[in-house]
């Protein structure tokens, strides 16, 4: 079973500070980054995915630190980048076919359903793709090597509410509540973190404000919806 | 795993910049065109050269286009090791900077009877094709090199600047220091003797600057960090 573990993870950049983090997430979670632009969000999620080489601190899998396993970790996470990472020149079966050849475990039939199920058609060049194309695609790219862990980076921002639907509920497919399959994602919309998520994290300017379960946020106020009460929680952080 | 992720890198190192190459070849194909009508031999040779060695020079240009599209972010994510970039990306060196050889070879093919003596002795066109073949994968493996380690694309603006400033350059200064090149390559070419030489110390001499432009282009995708915006169109 894969868990994820974060022990003192810290980032420090010129114009960018991580405060050491530590954060503990069990298969069969689906954890929700939730935070304001600069917060932390993607560069957590990027060291998670074993995208991000200079951090301090630890980064664990199934309890192994990642850093001697890359590059090859990347074959057990799942990630879906707030940018589509590849050729615009292929087509979306070439794309594919290019990325299957990096992961032993890549399920060709699964795939085929999955392009079948989010409508992408294979002969479409990657360039042309719209935003919302472009997550579908990286949610394929994602999900069809059947990862223990997924990561999904703003996966519905800047795209149409009927797509964003869509994605919620194949997402939510992919890791069933009650599963074994850890899901982490970082979403502006609070709504969104409803649908997906059972715990959140709250995080600000570099460090983390508020680790709750859903249930816990929504037993502070019954009567609102957990957006609200999420968007709450924020605004009075500030 | 290993061997068939390198092959398909391999692959797509020469997918990417099938537009550049088919843009060359195009304009080689002209200039032989215009060559061949104004009927100079000794025109034909110089432009099929500088032509040529521009082939090679569009390897590294491709790395400044990875840079500046987002591309290296795509291959530097994958789960795949430096070093299987590197090679991955030194293989297809060594395979397009061929190509490039060619119309050197031919250029050679063309000039060769003029300068050397007796040419009897040697196939000038292959003695050609070898030499700029090593001298373009070896230019193009260290342009490559220092690219991607020391992030030198302000000042290696454009392969084809570079190769055509190199060529010229070191012509130029060979030609000032020790009087016409051509000289040197009628005696080498001439010689059985000179020309192994030659061509042995060539290749240890290639050995070691691939090996060195191996380990630079393998630290340069290592410490690599990716960039946000990422996407080749």
């Amino acid at each position: 079973m894969a868990g994820v573990r974060l022990r003192g993870f810290s980032v420090r950049y010129s114009n960018f500070f991580l405060e050491p983090m530590d954060l503990t997430v069990d298969p069969g979670e689906r954890v929700a980054l939730v935070g304001a632009n600069g917060a932390g969000k993607s560069t957590t999620l990027k060291a998670i995915a074993g995208r991000l080489r200079d951090y301090e601190g630890r980064v664990e899998l199934c309890g192994d630190d990642i850093r001697p396993q890359l590059p090859e970790i990347r074959t057990r996470v799942g990630f879906l980048p707030e940018k589509l990472l590849g050729f615009g020149w292929m087509t979306i079966d070439e794309h594919l076919r290019f990325l299957s050849t990096f992961f032993p475990t890549w399920d060709r039939d699964y795939e085929q359903e999955l392009l079948t199920r989010l409508d992408l058609p294979g002969a479409s060049k990657v360039g042309t793709l719209s935003r919302g194309m472009s997550v579908k695609l990286s949610l394929v790219t994602a999900e069809a090597h059947r990862p223990p862990v997924l990561i999904l980076d703003e996966p519905t921002t800047a795209i149409d509410p009927v797509m964003r639907r869509e994605l919620l509920g194949i997402i939510g497919d992919c890791a069933p509540r009650g599963g074994d399959r850890l899901v982490l994602f970082s979403s502006h919309i609070l709504e969104d973190v409803e649908v997906i998520a059972e715990r959140v994290v709250l995080m600000r300017v570099g460090q983390i404000l508020e680790d709750v379960t859903t249930k816990e946020l929504q037993e502070r106020d019954p009567g609102s919806p957990l957006s609200q009460v999420l968007l709450s929680t924020l605004e009075s952080d500030d | 795993m290993t061997s068939q992720a390198l092959w398909t890198l391999v692959g797509l190192e020469f997918l990417r910049p099938r537009r550049t190459f088919a843009r060359g070849w195009l304009f080689l194909l002209a200039i032989v065109i215009l060559v061949v009508a104004i009927g100079s031999d000794t025109q034909a040779a110089l432009a099929l050269t500088s032509v040529g060695a521009a082939f090679a020079t569009q390897i590294p240009a491709n790395t400044l286009h990875d840079r500046l599209t987002g591309s290296l972010e795509a291959v530097t994510t994958l789960p795949v090791s430096a070093g299987t970039l590197a090679a991955a990306r030194l293989a297809a060196v060594g395979l397009m900077t061929a190509m490039g050889a060619v119309p050197i070879a031919v250029a050679g093919g063309i000039a060769g009877p003029a300068m050397l003596e007796d040419s009897s002795l040697i196939h000038i066109v292959m003695v050609f094709f070898v030499a700029a073949w090593i001298l373009l994968s070896v230019l193009s493996a260290v342009s490559l090199a220092v690219l991607l380690r020391f992030r030198t694309q302000s000042i290696v603006s454009h392969g084809l600047i570079v190769g055509f400033v190199t060529l010229v350059g070191v012509g130029y200064l060979y030609d000032r220091l020790f009087g016409s090149p051509l000289r040197l390559i009628r005696a080498v070419m001439t010689s059985d003797h000179t020309l192994a030489i030659a061509i042995g110390s060539a290749l240890v001499g290639s050995a070691v600057v691939l090996t060195a432009s191996f380990l630079l282009t393998r630290r340069g995708f290592e410490i690599y960090q990716p960039e946000p915006d990422a996407m080749d169109w």
